[in-house]
């Protein structure tokens, strides 16, 4: 996570805005989805849950808010 | 954070990527179908075994009674799609009603039909409404 000069984090995502995350394993969305968590300390989670669509590919809705 | 024990009203189902709300009660089932494969050359008078095929199924007990929810979910039956289901261990953060899927290495989901749905109308009471989506293809 970056930080600017008066140690504001600069989120790779908006607040209040769902991030979808896909791959074509669930352990890479996990992983995706534990940093999107690490980067977002201090804000609430809400969704995360991996959904697998039955053929190649698992994806998640995730969304932070304070 | 992922308890060691996961507590019943941490294990949610997870219906189209939200977890069905107002339940009290929810049921997966992994069942494998097998064949008996035992043949003379089997030793020690056991059964050999085989799996054949296999299937899911996630129940969910005392789904929100709303006549939103009883709308949304007759739609759903009647149309035989396949829908997004599955569970995860959850989490309280603030304003998500334990709602939060928490751990990611635990879930499995794939896809489901809604093919059992039942009202239950006693006197005086909220009827009671519950549903069971079986498995289209792979738990993964």
């Amino acid at each position: 996570m970056s930080k600017t000069k008066d140690e504001t984090p600069i989120l790779a995502f908006e607040v209040g805005k769902p991030i979808k995350v896909e791959a074509a394993t669930r352990e890479e969305v996990a992983e995706k989805l534990k940093a999107l968590r690490n980067d977002a300390e201090g804000l609430n989670a809400q969704g995360g849950f991996i959904e697998y669509d039955g053929g190649e590919k698992f994806s998640a809705v995730i969304k932070f808010v304070k | 954070m992922a308890l060691t024990k996961i507590m019943g009203q941490n294990f949610r189902a997870f219906v189209g990527g939200s977890a069905v709300p107002e339940a009290t009660n929810c049921q997966v089932t992994i069942q494998g179908n097998l064949e008996d494969s035992t043949t003379k050359d089997s030793e020690g008078g056991w059964n050999e075994e085989q799996m054949t095929s296999k299937q899911w199924s996630v129940q969910v007990d005392d789904v929100d009674a709303s006549l939103a929810t009883l709308r949304a979910l007759i739609t759903r039956f009647n149309s035989d799609s396949k829908t997004t289901v599955g569970w995860d261990q959850t989490e309280t953060t603030a304003g998500t009603q334990n709602r939060t899927a928490a751990n990611a290495a635990f879930a499995r989901s794939g896809l489901a039909i809604l093919n059992d749905l039942s009202i239950n109308a006693n006197n005086r009471t909220t009827i009671q409404v519950s549903c069971q989506y079986q498995g289209s293809g792979a738990l993964a």
